[in-house]
């Protein structure tokens, strides 16, 4: 069975740490290069891309676009400014979507 | 449609079927959202292990790139020793198919892709951190996945429910009743008839 790698995309300061271990690291320099970096990090194959949630407010529908298919699975990361809730934010639409309503993160807001 | 006998033998097949269909789909619904929840349930757990984990290792860091040289970091990451990484396999919840993740990475205690000569402390403490992490980050990315996936099933799968519920069958129902009032009416309406042809035979006898 083949070995399914991990990428990392977002700012440098946020996930250059990730090339210590292994993960292969796409830098995003500016907020305009998001798309085009995120989908070359698509066709690299891997299993799970890290994004970081600078990355995935800049562009919400690429990462929209990733929800069809089983690979690669994307996952929202905060970067080092700590996070802005844009992953539970994500999977509350998620969940709103399925169930027609909001039934548990009301508590969240 | 025409208010015959076959019709209504047709139709009340159809209902019949479509009230199996419906139940089945019911039940099908049910089981994805109590998966769905569990899921949710994990997510919501490790999501905040996550972000916790991420919260500390990435200031950490921010911290070994203050202390260190750029050169000296750059060459420190030069040639990672751990290959991290995960198989994956899908497996099915309730015929949705849903990737799953298992966790290859070599759990070595020496992780670090350089000698401690020159680099700072806090980047070992970093490294070691995200080194923790990223099974937990891998397991949160499946659950993620599968959770957009078993959304996708569960909205179509509500919106089949719903299309049975309040269109489908109901349309049958009331076309049934339809028919069945018009043929009660035919009976009726022949029975009169007869009852009249039998009278006027009666007085022509008289």
């Amino acid at each position: 069975m083949p070995m399914y790698r991990f990428a990392a995309v977002g700012e440098e300061e946020t996930v250059f740490g990730f090339r210590a271990l292994g993960v292969d690291v796409f830098i995003v320099g500016r907020e305009d290069d998001a798309a085009s970096v995120l989908q070359e990090a698509r066709k690299g194959g891997y299993a799970g891309i890290f994004v970081t949630e600078q990355v995935a407010k800049a562009v919400p529908d690429v990462i929209e676009g990733f929800g069809g298919a089983p690979l690669p699975a994307v996952l929202i990361i905060p970067g080092v400014g700590g996070s802005l809730g844009l992953a539970s934010q994500r999977m509350k639409k998620i969940v709103e979507k399925a169930v027609g309503a909001d039934i548990l993160f009301q508590e969240r807001g | 449609m025409s208010p015959t006998r076959m019709q209504l033998l047709r139709l009340k097949k159809r209902l019949a079927m479509a009230e199996r269909g419906h139940k089945l789909l019911k039940d099908k619904r049910d089981e994805l959202m109590k998966r769905f929840l569990d899921l949710i349930k994990k997510e919501q757990a490790l999501r905040g292990r996550v972000e916790a984990g991420l919260g500390r290792a990435l200031p950490a860091f921010l911290q070994a790139r203050a202390a260190m040289s750029g050169e000296a970091l750059e060459e420190a990451f030069m040639a990672p020793k751990v290959s991290c990484g995960v198989d994956v396999s899908t497996t099915t919840i309730m015929n949705v198919r849903v990737p799953e993740f298992t966790w290859r990475g070599e759990k070595a205690s020496d992780i670090y892709p350089y000698g401690f000569h020159g680099t700072s402390a806090s980047l070992d403490d970093a490294v070691a951190g995200l080194a923790e992490l990223l099974p937990m980050m891998a397991e949160l990315a499946e659950v993620e996945k599968s959770i957009e996936l078993l959304a996708d099933e569960i909205e179509k799968t509500r919106r089949r429910v719903n299309a049975l519920e309040y269109v489908l069958i109901p349309n049958l129902r009331s076309t049934a009743r339809y028919i069945t009032m018009k043929l009660d009416e035919m009976e009726r309406g022949n029975l009169t008839r007869l009852m009249k042809v039998k009278d006027i035979v009666r007085a022509k006898q008289a």
